[in-house]
């Protein structure tokens, strides 16, 4: 900063009104300052990613390496598939879990085998045509009736018919006869066609297993999808029957669905349901659904300029003129506020004794002062002269100013205004 | 660097180009373009840093009164100066608006080379103290006003505010009071602590007592004598700036009142006008554990502008007050016998811990007043029945109001005289215990 003593008074401007010090106020001329490079800002930036880096490091470290969701192969608790993931991948099966339409569609071919988990949400109408394109056997966990359709051309129909009978599978499908014995439940039944029908229900009409063959594929349909968890795995033949279906080939697509999956939306790429390979217009895939296919033409570069402009409106209002001026701020406390947290207290604890003491002496002394009793009047004293001033007995009035503390806050009330009344008696006097 | 709201709308023009030839390179043109024409509009705005300013303020200004705070800004960039000139002041300078919108301070400038302005921004300070002044930001804009630049100069400035003394309006009828007192009245008041006057004439109506027979006897005539009240006896007025100081009162609903000291220093303003007319001499110290402000040796027409400019700056200190430093004070400052005003509070705690050991220190060689602010919100708590919660603050209202009457009547036993009212009654109050002190001639 410059501080000179201006020699002349500024031209375009006449004498100044009466008030101030004129002569001697500095003029300040800026200069070309440049803000001073802090390393201990440098430092503290430093430290915040250090921290932040650490952080992360000891997150990607700690993580579990299982995954929780239900019945995919990394998942070792009770309703995880790890356990048959683990077995069939020594027994020299390739296990590739995939969790969109896309991969599955992508990674399973025909020879192999494509497993869908039961899913938590349905599959769009274009995900099943394109699950139901690929050329794979497929093994069909707990499906839903749309994707059921799609792999069995509607040929099998499910519905709720209770546990399975004992007695084996009374069928020919060799997975079944492998397994013998399972505790799954039932409801698949076959409507037209031919299919091996494995474990009828006990009572109903229904099976738990289904095997049939749709579009030169063998497709597997398990009621029940129990025999691939942790913890029933073990139970009867499940073990034996997954194994049989899913370890039929040396490559396993394990597919479970992803409540948030959009890939394929659109159905398998050459579009209609023809299924795949017929179509090939095109070598490209089709692109995914995106909110800008749907959006008109010049969206994007739209909404582009407008979050640049969105950009420029912070910059104008972030931009303060000038910094903020601080002031030191006074204190604020209530006066009563002493008061206020001694009443607290005494009603926190109950302290009727302490409240209707405070209240009656307070009384007394007020009432002692308008009858001119000398301030050293005892109990008595004041009694007396209460009772002939307000005509009242004087044992009303003792039981008044010195009685035993009120038993509740109804009866301290009630005291409170017991006095007030006494007191304008006297002051009436 | 600073943009204005002309840049959003020129980044937002883009959209036309956006929807006519909608490809990524559009954006990217647009963007380039709007940043081109942002750095042309900067490098042709005058620099904010070629100006010269001077800020003149007011020494002092009394609370609640208006002050201006001018600043004169004379552009030597070179060119053309287009832009905002911001006069900043802290938020309770209450600072008014200029010709700029978007808050108060802010002028909007267009000065030709070599040429200079005044700017007027009015403050009105709520409260007491200095404020000192921001710095003075001037951003200049380019020929566009698209885009601009700015920079802070530090140009000190500092406005003392000064005590409201609301209280003066009390200072006539006061005034009037004391002038009966000083014989320039008709009513004479005879008594201990006054002094022989002059020999005049008897009127009918006079004290019989009064009659000098001496004088009558030389003269041949009924001669009485008249008196008038001592003067040029010593008042200390001793203010209390500890905790206790910094409590509210006068609070209405959510609405926190003033602190205790604003009106003790009323009280003290009040009283030291009275005083100094009536010929005393007045002396101030604001104490806590430490001499916060010091009046002494002003007398006549220096007395009262001397105790406002030490009081604006007095504030509450969050520590105990020392009460054996306060009597040092007092002997230090007082070697005869004077009037010693405490200006405190009778908190009971605060009272029986400082104030009720020393009292008697002060007490034996002083008048010594104790003036208090009382709260009106706790007069109020003592009266509550609503509720049982009301009927507790109510107790505990009268438990703290005992205790403070115990700590006065302690105090009183002393031989100190007790004060205690409400914020706007403590003044009036402490300045007739002074005129009945001086009557009675316990000065």
């Amino acid at each position: 900063m410059t501080t000179t003593q201006i020699p002349t008074p500024p031209p375009a401007v006449g004498p100044r009104p009466g008030g101030g010090t004129g002569t001697d106020v500095p003029v300040v001329v800026g200069r070309p300052a440049r803000r001073g490079f802090s390393w201990k800002t440098v430092g503290w930036i430093g430290l915040v990613m250090a921290a932040i880096g650490l952080f992360l490091f000891v997150l990607a470290f700690t993580r579990p390496t299982g995954s929780d969701i239900p019945y995919s192969t990394g998942n070792p608790d009770d309703d995880g598939g790890r356990a048959v993931a683990e077995v069939l991948g020594d027994h020299g099966v390739t296990v590739n879990e995939v969790r969109t339409v896309r991969a599955a569609f992508d990674g399973a071919s025909a020879g192999e085998t494509l497993v869908v988990t039961p899913h938590p949400a349905y599959f769009e109408p274009g995900q099943i045509e394109a699950l139901a394109a690929i050329e794979s056997d497929v093994v069909l966990l707990a499906p839903s009736l749309e994707l059921l359709d799609a792999f069995t051309d509607g040929r099998v129909e499910e519905w709720y018919a209770g546990p399975a009978a004992p007695g084996g599978p009374q069928c020919a499908a060799p997975a079944a006869r492998a397994a013998q014995d399972v505790r799954l439940e039932t409801g698949l039944s076959v409507v037209e066609g031919t299919a091996d029908s494995c474990w009828p229900a006990a009572a109903g009409d229904g099976f738990a297993y289904v095997r049939l063959q749709a579009d030169g594929r063998w497709v597997h349909v398990i009621y029940d999808p129990s025999l691939i968890r942790n913890d029933t795995v073990l139970d009867g033949g499940h073990a034996a029957l997954a194994l049989w279906t899913l370890g039929a080939h040396d490559e396993l697509t394990w597919l479970v669905p992803d409540l948030f999956d959009t890939t394929m939306l659109d159905g398998p790429p050459g579009g209609g349901e023809a299924g795949r390979g017929d179509g090939g217009d095109s070598g490209a895939p089709r692109p995914e659904a995106s909110p800008g296919s749907v959006l008109p033409q010049g969206t994007g570069p739209v909404v582009w300029i407008l979050l640049l402009t969105g950009l420029v409106l912070a910059i104008w209002r972030a931009r303060r003129l000038g910094p903020l001026v601080t002031e030191p701020l006074p204190v604020l406390v209530r006066s009563a506020e002493t008061m206020r947290g001694r009443a607290r207290l005494y009603r926190a604890v109950g302290a009727r004794g302490h409240a209707a003491a405070g209240l009656r002496a307070s009384a007394a002394h007020r009432m002692a002062q308008r009858l001119g009793l000398a301030r050293s009047a005892d109990a008595t004293a004041v009694t007396d002269a209460v009772a002939g001033a307000t005509r009242r007995s004087t044992d009303e009035v003792a039981r008044l100013l010195y009685g035993p503390p009120p038993a509740d806050d109804g009866e301290l009330t009630e005291l409170a205004r017991s006095l007030d009344n006494l007191e304008s008696e006297v002051h009436r006097s | 660097m600073a943009l204005t709201w002309r840049a959003a709308v020129l980044m937002a023009a883009g959209v036309i180009p956006a929807l006519l030839w909608p490809s990524a390179g559009t954006v990217v043109a647009w963007a380039l373009l709007v940043v081109v024409v942002c750095g042309v509009d900067i490098a042709l705005a005058a620099s904010p840093r070629r100006v010269e300013v001077q800020r003149f303020v007011p020494q002092s200004v009394r609370l609640g009164e208006l002050a201006t705070s001018e600043l004169v800004v004379r552009n030597v960039a070179g060119r053309r100066l287009r832009g905002v000139v911001r006069d900043a002041w802290p938020p309770s300078a209450g600072a008014g608006e200029g010709s700029a919108a978007g808050g108060p301070g802010r002028h909007t400038v267009d000065l030709p080379h070599e040429e200079a302005i005044r700017l007027t921004t009015p403050l009105r300070p709520m409260r007491r103290g200095d404020r000192l002044a921001g710095g003075v930001t001037v951003r200049t804009l380019g020929p566009l006003g698209i885009a601009g630049r700015q920079h802070t100069l530090p140009v000190p400035g500092r406005l003392r505010v000064l005590p409201e003394f609301a209280s003066r309006k009390h200072l006539p009828s006061r005034m009037a009071r004391l002038r009966e007192l000083d014989g320039r009245a008709a009513v004479q008041v005879r008594g201990e602590g006054t002094e022989f006057d002059s020999l005049r004439e008897y009127v009918v109506g006079d004290d019989v007592r009064s009659i000098d027979w001496r004088a009558t006897a030389r003269r041949g005539d009924v001669v009485v004598r008249t008196w008038r009240p001592e003067r040029d006896r010593r008042v200390l007025i001793v203010l209390d700036t500890g905790r206790t100081s910094a409590a509210r009162v006068g609070a209405v609903g959510s609405q926190i009142g003033a602190p205790r000291v604003d009106a003790s220093i009323e009280a003290a303003l009040l009283l030291s006008a009275l005083a100094g007319r009536a010929g005393d001499r007045v002396e101030l110290v604001a104490y806590d554990r430490a001499v916060r402000a010091r009046v002494q040796g002003a007398a006549g027409p220096r007395l009262m502008p001397a105790m406002a400019e030490a009081l604006s700056v007095v504030g509450p200190v969050l520590l105990e007050t020392d009460w054996p430093g306060v009597v040092g004070q007092v002997r230090e400052r007082m070697s005869q016998r004077a009037l010693v005003v405490l200006l405190t509070s009778l908190d009971p705690a605060a009272v029986e811990n400082g104030l009720l050991a020393v009292v008697d220190q002060l007490t034996r060689d002083h008048q010594v007043v104790v003036a208090s602010v009382a709260d009106e919100e706790v007069a109020g708590m003592a009266v509550g029945r609503g509720s049982s919660s009301e009927v507790y603050d109510a107790a505990a209202a009268a438990r703290g109001g005992l205790e403070r009457t115990a700590a006065t009547t302690m105090l009183r036993r002393y031989g100190a005289e007790v004060i205690e009212a409400l914020p706007d009654d403590l003044a009036p109050r402490l300045a007739d215990t002074y005129l009945a002190l001086k009557a009675a001639g316990r000065l």
